[in-house]
């Protein structure tokens, strides 16, 4: 089973990917959405592992163990994450064209920056930090406060 | 080609304070109630998991009786669980929506009287019934009969 640091070092290559998708956040803003969903993700498998020892499977579990272990804050912020990723990477209408046509329409470039990662993802790391070893926390790159 | 969305309709009302949900075809539903303690493996306690899933139907139906924002909306299964999937009648993303989202996926989840229940919810924007057909498993869709309640369409229909 993965460590609490394997999970925060996948956090981290994640917010790699993350931050150099967004250097070109129009042409790549679902995909900086699809890889905040996955770093807040390891964060939030490292914070398990280090608080219960054991990782999740599936997205549901993972879901269910937020809501059910009392991690309201993380859960809410996650689940906002989660769903944008879902629509970013699964809604598509290649024929009819009508309503929701592209990811921009959903999110717009701007908010995908102030929404999904200045308020979600930031409140992730803000909520689990503390809930990670000295080391993990130590580890884990977080956004930059200037961002 | 698009995917129509086969579902079984439920119909809901007020009576006496409370939310009565009837489902359209009785046969069907019976069907996907089946289905659902099948896929959340709760054959052995199957009634208890009835009166929940029932229970989860006037829950849900509660909470959308007094939403505007919302076009449709449907409970499926999804990576092993139910999900309640609604769709918007905007297309934009809404920070608010999001959380009052959470915040029924929250209590659910979290009421005693609920505890065999495992469901996620989603928010989907506005969009054609081929694109929101991505997120229902077509051998199991339950929609409620929310349209008519607040005089919308479907996405094509009203911005076509």
């Amino acid at each position: 089973m993965p460590k609490e640091t394997d999970h925060i070092s996948l956090a981290n290559k994640n917010h790699d990917a993350m931050m150099r998708l967004g250097q070109d956040l129009d042409r790549f803003s679902e995909w900086v959405a699809v890889t905040a969903f996955y770093k807040a993700l390891q964060i939030i498998e490292a914070m398990f592992v280090n608080q219960h020892g054991r990782c999740c499977f599936g997205h549901h579990q993972r879901l269910e163990k937020l809501k059910k272990g009392g991690y309201k804050e993380l859960y809410k912020h996650f689940r906002a994450l989660w769903s944008a990723a879902s629509i970013a990477r699964y809604l598509y209408d290649s024929e009819t064209r009508r309503g929701y046509s592209s990811f921009a329409d959903y999110l717009s470039a701007e908010k995908v920056k102030s929404i999904l990662l200045k308020r979600r993802l930031h409140a992730v790391e803000c909520n689990a930090v503390g809930l990670l070893s000295e080391k993990g926390r130590a580890l884990l790159i977080r956004l930059p406060a200037d961002f | 080609m698009t995917a129509a969305i086969t579902s079984v309709q439920l119909d809901w009302a007020m009576k006496d304070g409370l939310v009565i949900v009837t489902p359209r075809d009785q046969d069907r539903f019976i069907f996907i109630v089946r289905r659902a303690i099948e896929i959340l493996q709760q054959a052995e306690q199957a009634e208890k998991f009835e009166r929940q899933f029932n229970m989860l139907l006037r829950v849900l139906a509660e909470w959308l009786k007094d939403r505007t924002d919302i076009r449709r909306a449907f409970l499926t299964d999804r990576d092993g669980a139910l999900a309640f999937v609604v769709v918007r009648n905007s297309c934009t993303y809404d920070d608010d929506f999001e959380d009052a989202l959470s915040e029924i996926d929250f209590q659910i989840a979290n009421d005693p009287d609920l505890d065999l229940i495992k469901m996620d919810a989603i928010a989907l924007p506005s969009a054609s019934e081929s694109a929101v057909s991505a997120f229902l498993d077509p051998d199991f869709v339950l929609e409620y009969d929310h349209a008519k309640r607040n005089g919308s369409h479907l996405a094509g229909e009203q911005e076509s």
